[in-house]
């Protein structure tokens, strides 16, 4: 293992130390934010999540009665508590770069740990919800609007899974170095499609919890 | 080793790309942004369904959108194509959201197959 990023370490570094530094300015308006793949990769999710808003739409312009009572039967408790844990997630993301960039990966890969427990959270609350719902006797085949909503929570489910796997392998490299404070592109990378991972709840949450 | 950066040497580079003055601000914004999620909240459990309540919410997902893509992301200083198809995306889900509340039997009315 290459431990010459954590040769010069911060180990004994309070986490919070980083707080108030300044951030280096770091894309100018030619950069693509990591690499270019990872922009083919995001805006393809993007058109999946898209599909799935616009089918939302279909549904609710065919069956607004079950649209407007939908939401009522919904965890909205659980639904709040998702949305909070993943832009805490992305908070702690960020906070991770803003370390490694001020050459301090210990710290870096703390505030990433932070981010993979969100990722946790984010899963034990939507199984603690599916549960809540299967008790309540909801299901896929109750109405259309349940429908939507399994398919569509699921799908973003999945998705919280693939950038979790992200967020580890980030970790991984800089532990073992390959990631530094001048060179964290894969990192970034990992960032954005986490971001798009919220963004895409930023929308779906609203629809199916609270909008009537 | 720590390397602080000076503000007014970052200023100088370009100062339109620093996405914040200090984490602070990023601080400040993730509590932003959690009191948004809030009122969308409060929103769900209490408001009765209304124009006004739906442009609300839609509103808020725009500005979410908008705080995480501009800040949490760091578009706002990268590839313009990226940055514009990012908010566009964030823009037109909302004000359909808006659309098909207000006009639902019209939509019904387009997309059917036959008269």
């Amino acid at each position: 293992m290459n431990t010459q990023a954590l040769d010069n370490s911060d180990v004994n570094d309070d986490i919070y130390e980083s707080t108030n530094e300044i951030t280096k300015p770091f894309f100018d308006s030619k950069t693509i934010p990591g690499n270019p793949a990872i922009w083919v990769g995001i805006f393809s999710e993007l058109t999946e999540f898209a599909l799935f808003f616009v089918i939302y739409f279909l549904a609710r312009a065919h069956y607004p009665a079950e649209f407007e009572e939908g939401p009522l039967h919904l965890h909205t408790l659980a639904g709040t508590l998702n949305t909070l844990v993943l832009i805490s997630s992305s908070y702690f993301l960020v906070k991770g770069i803003f370390a490694l960039r001020n050459d301090r990966p210990n710290i870096a890969v703390r505030w990433l740990s932070f981010t993979l427990f969100c990722g946790a959270c984010y899963f034990v609350i939507k199984l603690w919800e599916y549960q809540w719902n299967t008790a309540a006797g909801i299901d896929t085949n109750t109405n259309n609007f349940f429908a939507v909503y399994y398919y569509t929570t699921f799908n973003h489910l999945l998705h919280v899974g693939w950038g979790s796997l992200g967020i580890i392998w980030s970790i991984t490299q800089i532990k073992s170095g390959n990631f530094t404070a001048d060179n964290h592109s894969g990192l970034i990378a990992a960032a954005c499609y986490w971001h798009m991972i919220d963004l895409a709840w930023i929308v779906i949450f609203p629809l199916l919890y609270v909008i009537r | 080793m720590n390397n602080p950066i000076n503000i007014n040497e970052v200023h100088s580079i370009n100062e339109s790309t620093v996405p914040f003055k200090s984490s602070r601000h990023l601080d400040i914004l993730w509590l932003c942004l959690m009191a948004l999620t809030i009122i969308n909240a409060a929103i769900a459990e209490q408001a009765e369904p209304s124009f006004f309540i739906t442009f609300i919410i839609c509103s808020i997902i725009i500005l979410k959108a908008r705080l995480v893509i501009d800040y949490f992301m760091e578009l706002k200083g990268a590839s313009p194509y990226i940055y514009h198809l990012m908010n566009a995306y964030f823009y037109v889900f909302p004000v359909l959201a808006l659309l098909v509340w207000l006009y639902p039997e019209q939509l019904v009315e387009l997309i059917q197959l036959a008269p």
